[in-house]
């Protein structure tokens, strides 16, 4: 079975490779066009079925790229009838340094230099004192914080760092005690949630950030203007939704912090640039720079100040980099290549109403986040919408390709529903005290209300003509 | 997912029975293998590592024929064909002297005295069992529910 | 006359005094058990012993210790007779028909004596009286202590006895228990399991009565091999199947699909025998230590015939610890029988064999081995335990048999070892003899015992 699997993502893509090109569309394609159709089907049979790591993938996306479209590819494939648009191979290896990246980067230097000096640890303590010991609001607090951590820290190390704190507490609940199960689910909707929150909170978010159309440009602080109040009110709800489902028995609730931190001068670096990056990114209008270059002070000032070192480098997940890497390359090929107008020219939504579109792809996105990673998921969906947003007539009415990228970015987020559908949902999983029913039963919920009222928010901002 | 071999090692076949029943629960996602003696382990081992598999785990007796415990786990530490393996020393009987040996020389990361309590045994490996998977940099995810949570939350947080 | 000062032999001075002031006095004749001078009361006598002995005794702690010995041509009553107290501090007792000349100072005066002439005259003698005092005291300091010694030891030998008597009692106990819930366990496993089928019942009492003749190997081998034969199989279900089923049974692929399908329950009742199994062997074991050490430290020491096989085999349970790490040899005869005691002599065995052990390890002898050999010779019992270990050095060969000789390095010892004077003594207290000789590389301890036939 297993093997079968793994050979139908190599031979699809090799048959279509093969195949007359004018089997393809009605007035036929370049053979550049059918090698990315080839290219795209690999990666996304391959992000789905994983027979190899993910990250892996876009490696291998990206060197596919450059030996089969490329300017600079192997010989037999640079010439021929019919050839079409050749791809410049620097800007197929630009990717890897895409200012997507380097805004990523600039977020993992911030949470590295969190993490090393125990500063997002003595923090998190210090924000959950105000909550008291009534469990219930200790819960608010605990999705509260854990939302505001994942907005600058990768969703999977802010659930690690929660769940440290918050599992010698889960054992203290009594075994009948359903609220257990509601504290141990508090963590991933928290990260999964707050991760919504900022441009660097997920990939899915920067991705979309890349594909805004360049006159409509979608900055920083605009991003975290209206993520904000929709990762509040969806917290909130989770929150009654938690309390309503795992009714907490337990009354009073405390942690026992241990060894609280002193201010160094060290650790005061660290948080003046925290505070100056955020300032920066959400002040991009009075200063100019925009959110990349501003992604770059945190890596400067870190790495000369040796707060961050070449050990510590290796702790940075260059993985979900090169993911993200990958994923830009698939764009730019959907995009250079003319496929991806190709493409959507020749499927008929004239019929379709815009925001029937905008549903069915959101549909599409959480579907897909649930079962795969969510940046596989906007990396395979966003190239291909940020184009129909262009193309189809229904779309432009409802604000054209900003409207349904931001919605296929923030659906992507909504992998709420399996222990496999993100890692924050695994690690809580694997503290033992959720059963697999309890987690689809919540997440499902969840994920509904969520796209509902991202389709509410993109309501919001179409009317007061954002987008 | 890589193969990883947890390999316990005592002469007494009763008490090997018991050691393996007791981290029986680890079977599905790790290779446990009982030894009635050191030579036998070390024979094993090799096979193990020629095959490309790992070894995560050696719980070993102390009291046993030609090699004992603290020997066999000295020669395994000081062979550098296992880096990161973990070492459980379980006996009944040692002296002052093995112990300090076992530590000094053998590197052994945890002390059993018999009879043990299967929940610690139980809990340790585990605890050795994740330690291995992150410091070998192997994909914790495939072992998430046989890890021990705080270690990896721990060291997952230190990532970004 | 008069006695000068200057130097005179000890003969001469004693028959000088003896002519001067003994000649002509009185004379006392005393019976065996006489008392002639009561320890705290007053003396004012000097007595001289012409025939017979006397014996000298405290009374301490309502027990009388002898201090000194008087025998003819000794005086008696120096000490009180020139004391200032003039109490005598002993109780002096005739020990058989005794005849005494003395001296009062009723007399003295009468005699009309230079009493500082006489004293000079005496000054020798009394010196001598003290010096003798004085080694008596040392020598019976030096007996209390080593009776001391000994019964410190003796105590503690008695103590350990009856510590392991009773612990042995309460163990015994405990695994009689263990023993009978475990076979009552087994026959109610039985019943409930004989509505499942027979196949049940077999393997429960396959794997509840006999040892798994397979090693760990063979069975990753059959593992291997089931793994190799058939896909479908996991590795779990391939351990269960190798468990449950014989190594024919494991060949032949029809068998191997059919238990396939009740694999679980089959194994559930294989682990069932294989623990039943494991709790017999291990109740065994505890009872079989139990037997010996209370053999061991039997505080009942009575004589019997005792075949000395048995006492080795004893010896060689308690002791396995210690020589799992080397090669073991015996050669032991049946039924060579002598009269002892049969802790005694196991705890001869024990003492030797954990000797040789200790000695190698020590001194980390590469491929130790013990070799145990019983044989009879000139109707004598020889037994020999040798070892290949360091050797004892010529010049302690013969201090190793002393009561506080040791070569041990710290360490965990079995306190039941008192070292080789223990075997020394027990040895000569069955008439015995125990022979060493030692060189590097082989150190041999011979016993021999007198054979009784019944």
């Amino acid at each position: 079975m297993k093997w079968l699997k793994n050979l139908l993502v190599f031979l699809i893509p090799a048959a279509v490779l093969i195949l007359p090109q004018y089997l393809f569309f009605s007035d036929g394609i370049t053979a550049v066009e059918q090698r990315v159709i080839a290219i795209f089907l690999f990666a996304a049979l391959s992000w789905i079925l994983e027979p190899i790591p993910i990250y892996a993938t876009s490696i291998i996306v990206i060197l596919l790229e450059l030996v089969l479209i490329s300017d600079k590819g192997l010989v037999l494939f640079r010439e021929g009838e019919n050839l079409g648009n050749l791809l410049s191979y620097k800007e197929l290896i630009g990717t890897f340094a895409s200012p997507i990246i380097i805004l990523f980067l600039g977020g993992f230097f911030l949470a590295l230099a969190a993490s090393k000096y125990k500063v997002d640890q003595s923090l998190a303590q210090i924000l959950l004192k105000p909550f008291g010991s009534n469990p219930k609001l200790i819960l608010l607090g605990l999705i509260l914080i854990t939302a505001v951590f994942s907005m600058f820290m990768s969703n999977t190390a802010t659930t690690a760092m929660m769940l440290s704190i918050v599992a010698p507490v889960l054992a203290l609940f009594d075994m009948q005690d359903k609220g257990r199960i509601a504290f141990a689910l508090a963590i991933p909707l928290g990260a999964n949630i707050g991760g919504m929150g900022s441009p660097i909170g997920t990939p899915p978010n920067a991705i979309a950030l890349k594909y805004f159309s360049a006159d409509n440009m979608i900055t920083f602080g605009e991003w975290m203007m209206f993520a904000l109040p929709y990762v509040i009110v969806m917290l909130i709800i989770g929150w009654f939704l938690l309390m309503y489902l795992f009714p907490i028995q337990k009354t009073t609730l405390s942690f026992n912090f241990k060894g609280s931190r002193k201010m160094n001068n060290k650790i005061l670096i660290v948080y003046i640039t925290f505070i100056l990056t955020i300032l920066l990114w959400v002040t991009d209008f009075i200063h100019g720079m925009n959110a990349y270059i501003v992604a770059l002070y945190p890596v400067g000032i870190f790495l000369s100040l040796n707060i961050v070192n070449k050990e510590d480098l290796k702790f940075i997940s260059w993985d979900v980099l090169w993911l993200v890497a990958g994923g830009i390359a698939l764009g730019l090929a959907l995009d250079k290549s003319g496929l991806a107008v190709h493409l959507v020219n020749s499927l008929s939504f004239d019929g379709l109403m815009g925001y029937v579109i905008v549903i069915l792809v959101m549909l599409l996105s959480a579907l897909m986040a649930n079962f795969m990673s969510n940046t596989a998921t906007a990396n395979l969906l966003i190239p291909i919408v940020a184009v129909m947003g262009t193309a189809i007539p229904g779309l432009l009415d409802v604000g054209g390709s900003n409207t349904i990228i931001l919605a296929t970015a923030l659906a992507a987020s909504m992998g709420l529903c399996l222990p496999i559908s993100t890692p924050p949902n695994a690690l809580a999983f694997a503290t033992g005290f959720i059963q697999t029913k309890f987690m689809v039963r919540f997440g499902l919920i969840m994920c509904l209300i969520g796209l509902i009222l991202i389709l509410g928010l993109i309501v919001v901002l179409r009317n007061i003509n954002f987008l | 997912m890589d193969k990883i071999y947890i390999i316990c090692v005592d002469d007494q076949p009763e008490v090997l029975n018991s050691v393996l029943e007791d981290i029986g629960s680890l079977e599905e996602k790790f290779f446990i293998e009982g030894c009635e003696s050191a030579e036998e382990a070390e024979e094993l081992m090799q096979e193990i590592d020629a095959k490309g598999n790992l070894v995560g785990l050696v719980i070993s007796d102390h009291v046993m024929p030609n090699k004992n415990g603290v020997e066999f786990l000295t020669d395994v530490k000081e062979s550098d064909m296992y880096p990161n393996l973990k070492k459980i020393l379980l006996t009944g009987l040692a002296t002052h002297e093995d112990t300090i040996r076992a530590i000094n020389k053998a590197e052994i990361d945890y002390y059993f005295a018999k009879p043990w309590e299967k929940h610690d045994l139980l809990l340790k490996v585990k605890h050795l069992m994740t330690a291995f998977i992150l410091d070998t940099g192997l994909d914790y995810q495939d072992y998430m529910i046989y890890m021990d949570q705080q270690l990896l939350y721990r060291r997952l947080k230190e990532r970004v | 006359m008069t006695i000068n000062g200057t130097y005179q032999s000890k003969e001469s001075l004693f028959n000088r005094i003896k002519e001067q002031f003994f000649s002509n006095t009185e004379v006392l004749n005393l019976k065996k058990g006489d008392v002639l001078l009561h320890e705290g009361k007053s003396n004012d006598r000097l007595f001289l012993v012409l025939q017979g002995s006397l014996k000298g005794v405290i009374k301490h702690n309502d027990e009388s210790i002898e201090l000194f010995h008087c025998e003819k041509d000794m005086f008696v009553g120096v000490y009180s007779f020139f004391s200032d107290s003039g109490n005598s501090y002993t109780t002096v007792i005739a020990q058989e028909p005794t005849k005494l000349a003395f001296i009062s100072k009723g007399q003295l005066k009468e005699l009309d004596l230079d009493l500082v002439e006489f004293h000079e005259c005496f000054l020798p003698i009394i010196v001598n009286e003290l010096h003798h005092r004085q080694q008596d005291a040392q020598r019976y300091y030096e007996i209390k202590e080593g009776a001391l010694k000994k019964l410190v030891v003796q105590e503690k030998l008695a103590a350990l006895g009856q510590l392991s008597a009773g612990l042995a009692h309460e163990l015994n106990n405990a695994v009689a228990v263990l023993n009978q819930k475990i076979e009552s366990f087994n026959s109610r496993l039985e019943v409930t399991l004989k509505s499942k089928g027979d196949q049940y019942i077999e393997l429960l009492q396959k794997t509840s009565t006999q040892h798994s003749f397979e090693s760990s190997k063979e069975k990753r081998q059959q593992v291997g091999y089931l793994l190799k034969q058939h896909k479908s199989i996991t590795r779990p279900q391939a351990k269960k199947l190798a468990c449950i089923l014989s190594d024919e049974q494991i060949k032949d692929k029809t068998i191997v699909q059919n238990t396939l399908g009740q694999i679980d329950a089959l194994f559930e009742a294989w682990s069932f025998g294989r623990d039943l199994h494991d709790m017999k062997v291990a109740t065994d074991h505890a009872s079989h230590i139990i037997s010996s050490v209370k053999t061991l430290a039997a505080p009942n020491r009575d004589k019997e015939m005792v075949d000395i096989k048995f006492t080795i085999l004893k010896a060689l349970t308690l002791v396995q610890h210690q020589i799992k790490n080397l090669d073991l040899v015996t050669s032991l005869e049946l039924g060579l029988e002598t009269l002892a005691g049969e802790g005694d002599l196991v705890q001869v065995w024990v003492n030797l064999i954990k000797n040789a052990a200790e000695a190698m390890t020590n001194a980390g002898t590469k491929d130790p081995r013990i070799e145990v050999n019983l044989t009879s010779e000139n109707n004598q019992i020889v037994v020999t335990v040798r070892d290949n270990g360091p050797g004892i050095p010529q010049e302690k060969q013969k201090s190793i048999f002393a009561p506080d000789y040791t070569t041990k390095k710290g360490g965990l010892t079995f306190g039941l070892g008192l070292g080789l004077s223990i075997v020394e003594n027990l040895v000569h207290k069955y008439d015995g003899t125990v022979d060493l000789s030692s060189v590097p590389g082989q150190t041999n301890f011979t016993i021999k015992l007198p054979i009784n036939h019944g």
